[in-house]
């Protein structure tokens, strides 16, 4: 019994087939919240209500598009990382709840995994900018990991203040602990350096100078093409869901919310508006420099990072009815 | 400074935020009749009555898409006007250079076919108007106050 639950949930429902399905609707939702902020309509021929399906064709494009390996490219890297991409960008999800039954694994320290599994992905990108054997790769692959490296810092730093609230590393208890009021409220500064490390950490359009296409083609996916290059895309969109779901288990309450929809709904809802802060940001600003972007990493965000954690310490000492 | 960096950040959260409400301005062509504006240049409207074969229209004709043909009107032999859409450009300079005001123009910016001869278009056929679509109708193009030949 214990084992079909573990199968049902690891393929089913917070597993494979809900990313799947999730992944499809999240892309065809940005496109068409881009093309409405461009005054545009967007995907609109493939499936029946307003090319929902564009995603399913692309992926079919992708896959039905020859594979290339430059000659002078190391094939065991080259091949593998589009895969280890996607599942470490997957391994995430195993800790998100859902609900309190519907998370697939119960783990106290589930926080620190989801930082852990952030770490991994600088790892993956030099190897996959080296393993190409392309300038372009490996300048987006540098570039990749110096910013992967200076926005993880403020990334657990603004998860502090969560942690310290509520006492516990482990996900289940921080949405628990949220049942009285969520942590946007008391954690206003953690929440937007979290959500601004998130972006960058995604290498969303503010700071997505590794694949900035004017200046280096595609960063460290350049020699990519075919169904790697979309292996490649689905890891980056997994990594962008997952950081809104992580915002908004520790920010906005998990799967809290009145009772006319199921916790689950709530969740969705929420990663949903949280998805759609980003697009917005997506959509209003230019990429920033190299330069300007180490700098708002390291000398704006830790410092309101830190800021924050003391000003978390002040109001525990404070209010000391705010600890769960 | 930072009332400045508030400024640059908000304001196009906040235009990016506004533009998502406002109503698109891509129009899906084939599912939806564009609209033709005043300027519309469509196909021509020949009017036999009016027409004094002068040939203006065709000596002046920057691709040479029009030709004067013999064809029968209303019992009698004379020549009319016959363009070749698929070498005319609509600049609309045989309208304006007709000195008796026997060529107009109409909104109609659907001109296909599925061969080039079936594109040539007989003075017959050009003196039917246009089948009134939705959004389509005749308009009296007013480029300039004069029309007609003048000299300098």
């Amino acid at each position: 019994m214990d084992l079909i639950d573990l199968a049902i949930k690891i393929l089913i429902f917070p597993g494979l087939a809900f990313i799947i399905t999730i992944l499809v609707f999240a892309v065809w939702f940005e496109r068409k919240m881009w093309a409405r902020v461009h005054l545009r309509i967007g995907p609109l021929h493939v499936g029946k209500y307003a090319g929902s399906l564009q995603l399913i064709a692309d992926f079919i494009k992708f896959a039905g598009k020859e594979t290339i390996i430059p000659s002078k490219a190391d094939k065991l890297f080259f091949q593998t990382t589009p895969i280890i991409a996607v599942l470490v960008a997957g391994l995430s999800m195993a800790v998100i709840p859902f609900s309190e039954n519907w998370i697939v694994f119960k783990f106290d320290l589930g926080l620190l995994f989801i930082l852990a599994v952030y770490s991994l992905f600088p790892i993956i990108i030099l190897l996959t900018g080296w393993a190409s054997n392309n300038k372009y790769s490996f300048i987006g692959a540098l570039r990749a990991v110096f910013q992967l490296l200076a926005y993880w810092v403020p990334l657990g730093l603004s998860m502090l203040g969560v942690v310290m609230i509520s006492h516990s590393l482990n996900l289940v208890s921080i949405v628990n602990a949220q049942s009285k009021f969520w942590f946007i409220l008391v954690q206003p500064l953690g929440f937007l350096v979290c959500f601004i490390a998130a972006l960058a950490e995604s290498e969303r359009t503010p700071f997505d100078i590794p694949e900035a296409e004017g200046e280096i083609i595609w960063g460290w996916i350049t020699e990519y093409t075919g169904i790697n290059f979309g292996l490649f895309m689905v890891a980056n969109y997994l990594r962008l869901y997952i950081s809104s779901l992580i915002i908004t288990t520790l920010f906005l309450g998990g799967w809290l919310g009145p009772r006319f929809l199921p916790p689950i709904a709530w969740v969705i809802i929420k990663s949903m508006i949280v998805l759609t802060a980003i697009i917005i940001v997506k959509t209003s600003f230019p990429r920033v420099r190299m330069d300007q972007l180490l700098r708002i990493g390291w000398r704006i965000l830790i410092p309101l990072a830190i800021l924050n954690v003391a000003f978390t310490l002040a109001l525990i000492q404070l209010v000391p009815s705010i600890v769960v | 400074m930072i009332r400045l960096g508030l400024k640059n950040i908000l304001k196009p959260m906040y235009l990016a935020t506004v533009h998502v409400f406002k109503r698109r301005f891509t129009i899906k062509y084939p599912y939806v009749a564009l609209k033709p504006t005043e300027r519309t240049i469509g196909r021509h409207i020949y009017y036999p009555d009016k027409c004094k074969e002068c040939g203006l229209c065709t000596k002046f004709c920057p691709n040479q898409c029009m030709e004067l043909v013999e064809y029968e009107y209303q019992g009698k032999k004379r020549k009319g006007l016959q363009i070749d859409y698929g070498r005319c450009m609509f600049c609309n300079i045989c309208v304006f250079y007709c000195p008796t005001q026997a060529l107009g123009i109409t909104n109609a910016y659907e001109i296909l076919a599925y061969d080039k001869e079936s594109l040539v278009y007989s003075p017959l056929r050009l003196s039917v108007p246009p089948e009134t679509e939705k959004g389509i109708k005749m308009v009296s193009v007013r480029f300039y106050e004069t029309r007609g030949l003048t000299h300098s």
